[in-house]
């Protein structure tokens, strides 16, 4: 269990997140949502032990993450970074067995994300969009109980995008892997998330089903539109109706 | 190339072959035959020991060559920045700073023992001031790491001439002494050699333990420190593996630029990028190219020797700009 209690991140006087409460268990997925600038990132960060916490905690399986060493909060937590660098032009069978526990948890990772036949590949000959694949498929084959992905599927087309989104789901049903995802495509979080928290100017407005999400107006208040709701095979989804009221 | 045992035969060859030629050169040159048969030889009269004593110096500039090598490779990775170096982070000339004052320093314990070990001092101390400096000014760009770098050379360069004028008396060679700063190779004999030798090797076996973190860290030191790697930690470590390299090769070759730049590129280009490979092969190649470089410096204008870091010089810095060129095109 990720367990965030009242967290609250100060950088040069302005307030990047307030008094964000929430938990992650193993086995569901979690879509954090929010337009720009709502602190998103910043609370990944906060919640792989990157960010320095003004106040309250973030706890993992019971101890704050500031008390993991290096190399047990990654046997804890497989991190994907919203931006990534790639000073190295590795291969792409090297990266990903870079993050895995072992060889055949590496090729079956590279399998999950149809990257058998780019093993080869150096990782700058790849498109953005690969390249993302090649990251998410580096952190499952970490296989740790928690993934957190900081907007997996920006550079992923549709296909993709949604194929990405199923090894997450499948990874926290057959793994017992508790994913938080942010996402910026809300059907896509609909879709597939269990839960969503959605961010508004640094705190947590909304941290409900993903049914419930997509039926709440908190949504249009939040990202400034009207949204039209219709259901698609027994799911809640919405389009834009139009100018902001 | 993917790395395995047919490049790692390979570089062993251009190792053995570089210093086979290192050693047939010289003043007068001789053919593979009579090196062995010196080598062999225990006749302290003939001519041979002479061609022992280059047998000698040339596995020295092998040694000097790898430790080059392997600092660039573990400068490169710990600074995420290809082009940086011992030469071009100011490294060597701190290195050759300390090593100055371990000479004309007048206390004999500090001159037998403390070369090595003062040229390490000194190599390491300007490798944590460039990285102090750097991250002060947040400076993340490779580019302004190595204004910092060169900036800081040129101190200790003057500063080194100051020492050299300052203490510098009759009991030491000026002439020498300048001409060590420029590159020119010790020839480490019987004891020392296998010292030097040992030391490299266990420089090998460092680096190579830093491997995989090396690899970890070019995707930037946010993502590496979610895979495991204590960051801060991890670069004092290598810093002090890569300035330990540093600081032998001073010891024993004085101030030798862009070998840890041409060689780890050379090799890059090779077999690719994986820091484990990369660090194995250019030890071998670094050390075997310095061999070679070794015996032309003592070839060309024989009897008299041209200070190795000149060639290095000649030939690095055009590789050098040749890779700004590419990198800014």
């Amino acid at each position: 269990m990720i367990q965030v209690e009242r967290l609250r991140v100060v950088r040069n006087e302005s307030v990047l997140l307030d008094d964000v409460s929430f938990s992650l268990a193993r086995g569901e997925v979690v879509a954090l949502l929010g337009p720009n600038g709502a602190g998103k990132t910043t609370l990944v960060k906060a919640l792989v032990g990157l960010a320095r916490l003004s106040d309250g905690c973030v706890e993992v399986e019971g101890r704050p993450i500031g008390s993991y060493r290096a190399g047990e909060r990654a046997r804890l937590l497989a991190y994907v970074a919203q931006q990534q660098d790639f000073i190295w032009d590795l291969e792409v069978g090297e990266i990903v067995a870079l993050g895995a526990r072992s060889p055949e948890d590496a090729t079956h990772a590279l399998a999950k994300f149809d990257l058998g036949t780019f093993a080869h590949r150096r990782i700058k000959s790849l498109s953005g969009g690969e390249r993302a694949r090649v990251m998410l498929a580096r952190a499952l084959a970490a296989q740790t109980p928690f993934l957190v992905a900081d907007e997996p599927a920006a550079n992923l087309d549709i296909k993709y995008q949604r194929h990405a989104m199923q090894r997450l789901r499948q990874a926290a049903q057959t793994a017992n892997v508790g994913v938080l995802v942010v996402l910026h495509d809300l059907n896509l979080a609909f879709t597939f998330a269990d839960r969503v928290l959605l961010m508004h100017e640094g705190t947590l407005v909304l941290d409900a089903p993903a049914a419930d999400a997509a039926a709440s107006l908190v949504l249009d208040r939040v990202f400034g539109e009207r949204f039209i709701r219709t259901t698609v095979e027994g799911r809640t989804l919405v389009l834009p109706a139009g100018e902001p009221e | 190339m993917k790395p395995g045992a047919l490049t790692i035969s390979l570089a062993v060859a251009l190792a053995l072959g570089g210093m086979l030629v290192g050693a047939m050169l010289g003043v007068t040159s001789t053919d593979p035959l009579r090196l062995l048969s010196a080598i062999a030889s225990s006749d302290p009269s003939s001519n041979d020991v002479l061609l022992a004593w280059r047998v000698q110096r040339v596995v020295g500039a092998f040694l000097v060559g790898a430790c080059l090598a392997m600092a660039g490779v573990i400068y490169q990775g710990a600074f995420r920045n290809p082009l940086a170096e011992p030469f071009l982070l100011g490294s060597s000339a701190g290195g050759a700073l300390g090593a100055v004052f371990a000479i004309l320093l007048p206390w004999p314990w500090l001159s037998a023992v403390g070369l090595p070990v003062m040229a390490f001092v000194g190599a390491w101390g300007a490798t944590l001031l460039v990285l102090g400096i750097s991250r002060a000014a947040r400076i993340e760009d490779a580019a302004g790491m190595l204004l910092v770098g060169i900036a800081l050379a040129a101190l200790l360069g003057a500063l080194r001439s100051a020492v050299t004028l300052v203490l510098a008396d009759e009991s030491v060679s000026l002439r020498a002494l300048v001409s060590w700063t420029l590159g020119g190779l010790q020839s480490p004999t019987g004891t020392t050699l296998w010292t030097f030798a040992a030391l490299t090797a266990l420089c090998l076996v460092a680096s190579l333990a830093l491997a995989r973190k090396l690899d970890i860290l070019g995707f930037g030191e946010a993502t590496a420190a979610t895979m495991g790697v204590d960051v801060g930690r991890f670069l004092t470590l290598a810093l002090t593996v890569a300035a330990f390299a540093t600081g032998l090769a001073v010891a024993w070759g004085g101030v030798l630029a862009f070998v840890g730049l041409i060689v780890p590129h050379a090799v890059r280009w090779w077999i690719g990028e994986r820091h484990a490979p990369l660090l194995l092969h250019s030890a071998l190649v670094g050390g075997g190219f310095l061999a070679v470089f070794d015996g032309i410096s003592r070839s060309v204008l024989a009897p008299s020797e041209i200070p190795l870091g000149l060639l290095t010089s000649l030939i690095g810095a055009p590789f050098f700009l040749l890779l700004l060129v590419r990198r800014y095109r």
